[in-house]
């Protein structure tokens, strides 16, 4: 899925406060907040500084490059989610310092992403909700790769 | 301060009780932690009752079977490290003086499939990321990358853990003592490089202790009583790249229980630590400074740490294969600490065992380190 501001009407975010999107931004991104007396830059956004309890936190729109911290394939999913399985979930760290859980797309579930391996922010449907509003969430791409197969790798639900 | 000691232990098994109640399970626990110390549980002034996964009122259910006194129930609530969360407030009583004994309890019933993470917020859940096999699995990635650990130094521990479980009476999984390291490896791959044998059963069980003074121990003829050097809860600090937990937690944790204690991992003579999968076994023995970082895998290979080795870690077979009864688990470990010092450990016993440690690590997160003595 490309393009969040043509489904601006039938979309909606996963969760509140965690992005920011067009038109107070170019491209859908990140949305962080950064202490005023540290420096120190967290995602999901926190009123008090996590590092040195400062109540002077401002918003930060954040990188839409990160490196990959770790990574793993799901072979079997779990109870909250109904997307298909395998799928690729990692942890990415982002030039600010801040960390990001995510699932990773367009590319392989055959085995995960390498540690370090650059990535970038797309925006994706994550999910409907009861009355079958897409709910769009972030996601991460391998950059410079092309896509590859593994889509239709045969999944297993989990109960 | 006043000495406090464990003067009774007792444990439900852990395994499948679909057909029990959880007041059920916490009475077969309380009962026998009660009659090795040499209590009725009339006098009991007061229970810390732990549990992850029952919803509310789960020490109200345990006191239901056994007689409602009218007494304190306090339900506490720490994922994994529930129960030892209750023997912490049971240790600062005792020990101040507020109360001469307390009962601590840990019960958990669950149902099949994945531990739910519902300490994660609800769009964690539902994007895929609410699976705490895949942070442990994100865990290992990391430990290969940095320090060379094989995944053969993974399935070593499933090994070890199995084959100890199958000696041990109150083990989820005893039948699996013969599996090799090709069995492990070859199991259904979960989250690479994790496979099914890496990974904790979801148990059901109880456990309980009875914590009292030294004096009253002695009085009432306890059975041998287990002396407390320290009981600490630590939960860490904000850490951006957190898998499971902030890094560093469990070496923290310990650090502060050896300091207390006024001992160190080479004073161990057993331990048991917090082993939901492979990674953290050989995570966590490095953290509680039985090797140098980075060496848990090796170390485990060696047989360092199987029954008869140098400092064996969970003779009981741990969270692998005794089972991880989430608000029991922590309390079964150091049931199995405390019949090795007593030497009630049948064929799993550590001869001359004096020192034992146990770790446990729960979703929140709650990191313990108790360290005993007999």
């Amino acid at each position: 899925m490309a393009d969040v501001k043509k489904q601006e009407k039938v979309s909606l975010p996963v969760a509140e406060g965690l992005y920011v999107f067009p038109p107070s931004v170019e491209s859908p991104a990140l949305l962080g907040s950064k202490c005023e007396d540290c420096g120190f830059v967290v995602w999901p956004k926190q009123s008090i500084c996590p590092k040195c309890r400062s109540s002077h936190a401002g918003e930060v729109v954040l990188s839409r490059r990160g490196r990959v911290w770790s990574s793993t394939i799901v072979r079997q999913g779990p109870g909250d989610y109904r997307g298909p399985v395998p799928y690729a979930v990692g942890l990415v760290e982002l030039p600010e310092g801040a960390g990001v859980r995510t699932v990773f797309t367009k590319c392989s579930v055959d085995s995960p992403l390498p540690i370090g391996t650059e990535v970038q922010l797309v925006f994706e449907e994550v999910t409907r909700d009861s009355d079958g509003t897409a709910l769009v969430g972030h996601r991460f791409a391998p950059i410079g790769e092309k896509p590859l197969g593994g889509e239709d790798a045969e999944g297993e639900s989990n109960g | 301060m006043a000495e406090a000691v464990i003067a009774g232990i007792g444990m439900h098994p852990f395994g499948r009780f679909p057909e029990k109640s959880i007041g059920e399970l916490g009475r077969v626990a309380v009962l026998q932690a009660l009659e090795e110390a040499g209590f009725e549980w009339e006098e009991i002034p007061i229970l810390y009752a732990g549990a992850m996964q029952a919803g509310s009122g789960w020490g109200h259910a345990v006191a239901a079977e056994l007689g409602q006194t009218g007494i304190p129930i306090v339900n506490v609530e720490a994922a994994c490290a529930s129960a030892i969360v209750g023997l912490h407030e049971a240790y600062k009583a005792v020990s101040s003086g507020t109360y001469d004994v307390v009962c601590v309890v840990g019960v958990e019933q669950q149902k099949k499939g994945f531990i739910p993470t519902l300490n994660l917020p609800v769009w964690q859940r539902v994007m895929g990321l609410g699976i705490y096999p895949a942070y442990y699995a994100m865990m290992a990635q990391r430990h290969m990358h940095e320090y060379g650990t094989t995944a053969h130094q993974l399935a070593a521990v499933s090994v070890k853990s199995h084959k100890n479980a199958s000696l041990c009476p109150n083990a989820h999984y005893r039948q699996f003592g013969g599996i090799t390291a090709e069995d492990v490896l070859k199991s259904r791959m979960i989250c690479d490089p994790l496979t099914l044998y890496q990974i904790a059963p979801v148990s059901d069980g109880a456990a309980a202790a009875i914590v009292t003074t030294a004096k009253l121990a002695r009085q009432r003829g306890s059975a041998l009583p287990i002396r407390i050097h320290a009981v600490t809860l630590y939960s860490g600090h904000y850490d951006p790249l957190a898998l499971t937990a902030p890094a560093g937690i469990e070496k923290t944790t310990a650090e502060k229980a050896y300091e207390e204690a006024g001992m160190g991992p080479e004073d161990l003579d057993v331990v048991e630590c917090q082993d939901a999968t492979t990674i953290a076994e050989i995570h966590t023995i490095e953290a509680l400074g039985l090797c140098r970082e980075g060496e848990g895998g090796p170390l485990t290979e060696s047989g360092s740490t199987a029954i008869g080795g140098k400092i064996p870690v969970n003779t009981d077979g741990g969270y692998l294969s005794r089972g991880n009864a989430t608000g029991a688990t922590g309390l079964a470990g150091l049931a199995e600490i405390i019949w090795q010092l007593r030497g009630q450990a049948g064929p799993r016993q550590m001869e001359g065992a004096k020192v034992g440690l146990n770790e446990t690590l729960g979703a929140g997160p709650t990191c313990s380190v108790t360290i005993v003595s007999r």
